[in-house]
């Protein structure tokens, strides 16, 4: 087994190297703002990266300074330090410090290579770990099939999610492949408090690919009601997601998000990351940071990431400005057979062939 | 699980007990029994027909048991003889000149068991065959190809797998979110001549533990699930699989590789049952396997990402061993790479990657004889491999390759060199540094030995050793990895 190698070397600030250690801060800065899913400037701030390692490694060859790193440092350094930038990071060695300040105020650039097939030994740093177990199988203990046991499948995680509070290693809930409707209204029962006494829990939200979300999900947080208090001022009729499911448009103001934003390929937690900051910063701005009472009916699609994402963001806005905003969420109902198109169930909405019913409200 | 009969004796009376019982005309139709028995066939009927046909003379310690196809027998061992001979497992005898490695393949384990198995899937087959053939297939070019659309992982898939235009394996499949796994209404599968032993049950269960893996689920696998297949005004409604159970043909398999399928549910394969057969059915040399397994055992790998990475193509054969063998950084790799913000670890995970492409890139060329250049007629595509091997050499971060064809000049080299003689040693990078040159020096004493280099990258320094120049430029590289990341990132879910 090979071992990584980590080391700054001191690489002349000539006028290419300048430019293009500009050119790499100014790629990862653009990098930083772009959407999760775009890679553009990944990718650019990597081929810049490269050439600029590149060329350290000629250098280093050639005889220039270096400094090795230990393997604990990596993880906080940066791919350059140029004379006059940002301090070097505290986890270097205060030895590694005072050289590369030196180096700098000599004119050169710190530049971080590293290695990954440097002389090493068989495992010699490699800590012995266990393999995974299989994933637990989930059953029934009502013997209930289709959507009630996914119901009680999801819900039993909501539950264990309770269960496992202040523990270390919480348990996650994972909304992959459970309906909207069910992950809505069973996430509303769990958000709210309903007169338990218990503490509000930040539950983990994991999806099947093996990502997190970084942002947790309020349970126990809320007293729930179905509607405001007062008259709103304002309502609206919003498609969760454009584009999806276009019979909603001719009942609908508008969408909350844009397809083209959200359906991209990328890990599902970055999807529900962007959906709730998206979704926080419209609903500020719709209830005027909670100065305004706003009642939405949400027109909801089945993409399970944009629900939690935005239920997430509607809690967080309800725990800082209660009373401020109700949603109801509508979900989208089969179109009727033939012999019975037209007719409507009780209490729903039709629109050319478009069917909704209304969930339980999400106010407070 | 049951291995077998033990000794002549157990062999014996499993065959008296098959020769005795009734089974159905299906099987009757395939079953050699000794003299005027309830068969159709009877055992010297069966040895003339290998002593007319057969391209070999069959091997005394083998009985005829039941025909598997029209040109080959399911034979029982009666007798001790090699590795392959024992007594009471049931192997499938070739009439037809086969590669050596595909004849006397292990078919089952036990005579009862695989005529009994038998009896089970034929019984099954009709209403199998009905059910891809005449429903899910068209419901599904009705409701999807037609429209091209992609249909959600919770619609009823059918998948169909097909060798030299015959159609060895059937099945449907659909994620099911009440359990967490996967549902199968239909598998159908078969032994023909030209394809080896139970090729179709391997393929087919390898297909649908990829989807079982993609879909994020348990792995659980299930086959008592009611699932509905609708498209215009059709509509089907199946309760599970034909069989009501794990089906005998992929029972019969796992057998053969020391599974067994349906332990603890017989309607279901569990995760710990689906993670063995994930391992089994995926194909690995030897080294790779060994390395596998130590990555699953010593390192905390998931054995299931482990396969799908080598099943689904994001990691070739070569490619993997490649990671395992050489960095600890392989877990991260596998599992999609370091975020791009910690631009060390990620130039090294980068490094490690363009390294393994590199090697996987020049092994795919020494191996080839592609003749699209030849004139020698009609450009052959299929089985232009040399057969070279390989072997990683952790210690000094290289690969060995082994039973190459001397061509005249060695491929990648901008000056004409004869090619050496074996093995090759080949270094991978694309920073060569001093102690590579120096480490290179030594090697070249005792063998031909050569660095790989991105095309672009400048000309190293080496003493005795080559250089290889891949075609592809260092950006080229780090596209085509960061292509392999993305998808080992997304490929759960």
């Amino acid at each position: 087994m090979r071992a990584v190698e980590a080391r700054l070397v001191a690489l002349p600030c000539e006028a290419g190297v300048e430019a293009l250690i500009a050119d790499v801060e100014s790629a990862a800065a653009r990098a930083a703002k772009a959407d999760h899913a775009d890679r553009a400037d990944i990718v650019r701030f990597e081929t810049l990266s490269v050439q600029l390692e590149q060329q350290a490694v000629l250098a280093w060859s050639a005889g220039a300074a270096s400094a090795a790193l230990p393997a604990a440092a990596l993880a906080e350094l940066p791919g350059a330090l140029r004379p006059g930038g940002a301090d070097p990071p505290a986890s270097l060695p205060a030895s590694v410090r005072a050289e590369v300040e030196s180096w700098r105020q000599r004119g050169c650039a710190a530049v971080a290579i590293c290695l990954p097939f440097a002389p090493g030994v068989e495992g010699g740093d490699r800590q012995e770990r266990e393999p995974p177990p299989p994933a637990e199988r989930w059953e029934s203990e009502q013997g209930s099939r289709g959507r009630q046991a996914v119901e009680e499948r999801f819900e039993a995680q909501l539950q264990a999610a309770l269960g496992g509070a202040g523990a270390e290693g919480r348990n996650a809930i994972s909304p992959s492949g459970v309906q909207n409707t069910v992950v809505t209204e069973a996430l509303r029962r769990f958000v709210d408090r309903g007169g338990s006494g218990g503490e509000r829990v930040d539950a983990p939200v994991e999806y099947r690919d093996g990502s997190q979300a970084e942002n947790t999900f309020p349970l126990r947080a809320l007293t729930l009601s179905e509607e405001l208090g007062e008259e709103p001022e304002l309502s609206l009729r919003m498609a969760l997601l454009s584009i999806r499911h276009t019979e909603m448009d001719a009942v609908v103001d508008g969408a909350w998000l844009r397809n083209a934003e959200i359906s991209r390929k990328r890990p599902a937690a970055q999807t529900d990351d962007l959906v709730y900051e998206i979704s926080r910063a419209q609903i500020a701005e719709l209830t005027r940071d909670g100065s305004r009472r706003l009642r939405l009916q949400m027109f909801q699609t089945g993409l399970e990431t944009a629900v939690v994402g935005f239920y997430r963001a509607v809690t967080m806005h309800l725990l800082e400005h209660p009373g401020s905003l109700c949603v109801v969420p509508m979900y989208h109902q089969a179109p009727p057979r033939p012999k019975k198109r037209g007719r409507a169930k009780k209490g729903g909405v039709v629109q050319s062939r478009a069917p909704f019913r209304p969930g339980t409200g999400w106010a407070a | 699980m049951d291995a077998g009969p033990v000794g002549m004796d157990a062999v014996y009376e499993a065959l008296g007990a098959v020769y005795a019982a009734n089974w159905s005309d299906e099987v009757l139709d395939l079953l050699c029994v000794p003299g005027d028995g309830k068969s159709l066939r009877t055992i010297e009927e069966a040895f003339e027909v290998v002593d007319r046909d057969s391209a070999y003379a069959l091997p005394p310690e083998l009985l005829p048991l039941s025909f598997v196809d029209d040109r080959s027998l399911a034979c029982v061992v009666i007798e001790e003889g090699d590795h392959r001979m024992r007594p009471g497992s049931i192997l499938r005898w070739h009439l037809d000149e086969v590669a050596p490695d595909t004849q006397l393949r292990l078919l089952d384990v036990d005579p009862v068991l695989y005529v009994s198995s038998l009896a089970q899937e034929l019984g099954a087959r009709e209403a199998g065959l009905t059910r891809m053939l005449d429903e899910i297939g068209p419901s599904y070019q009705e409701a999807y190809l037609r429209n091209e659309k992609r249909p959600r992982d919770f619609v009823v898939r059918p998948i169909r797998i097909a060798c030299q235009n015959v159609i060895v394996g059937l099945a449907a499949i659909a994620q099911e979110a009440s359990f967490d796994g996967l549902t199968v209404v239909a598998w159908q599968t078969c032994e023909v001549p030209h394809v080896a032993t139970h090729e179709a049950n391997r393929a087919l269960a390898a297909l649908v533990l990829c989807d079982a893996f993609q879909n994020g689920g348990t792995m659980e696998i299930r086959f008592d699930r009611s699932a509905r297949v609708t498209a215009g005004s059709a509509s089907y409604s199946y309760d599970g699989h034909p069989e009501a159970q794990v089906p005998a043909s992929l029972r019969r398999y796992g057998r053969t590789v020391g599974i067994e399928l349906g332990a603890e549910d017989p309607a279901a394969i569990f995760p710990a049952e689906a993670r063995e057969l994930f391992l089994a059915v995926t194909p690995m040399r030897p080294g790779l396997r060994a390395r596998v397994g130590d990555a699953i055992e010593n390192r905390g790998m998931a054995p299931e990402r482990l396969c799908f990475s080598l099943l689904s193509g994001v990691w070739r054969e070569i490619e993997l061993d490649w990671l395992l063998g050489t960095s600890d950084l392989a877990a991260s790799i596998l599992a999609g790479g370091a975020d791009w913000r910690q631009r060390p670890i990620r130039q090294a995970e980068m490094e490690v990657c363009r390294t393994a492409l590199m090697a996987g890139m020049l092994f795919a060329r020494l191996d080839g004889r592609d003749g699209a250049s030849a004139d020698e007629g009609p450009r052959m595509v299929e089985d232009r491999r040399v057969g070279v091997d390989w072997e990683i050499d952790p210690e000094i971060g290289a690969v060995r390759f082994f039973g190459r064809e001397r061509e005249e000049r060695l491929p990648w080299l901008a000056e004409v060199v004869e090619d050496p003689a074996e093995p090759l040693i080949v270094l991978p990078r694309s920073i060569v540094t001093a102690e590579l040159a120096a480490t290179v020096s030594r090697l070249a004493e005792e063998g031909p030995v050569a660095v790989v280099v991105p095309r672009d990258v400048p000309a190293p320094r080496l003493g005795k050793g080559l250089v290889m120049r891949c075609p592809d430029r260092l950006s080229d590289l780090d596209k085509a990895v960061e292509a392999k990341l993305l998808t080992a990132r997304i490929s759960r879910g």
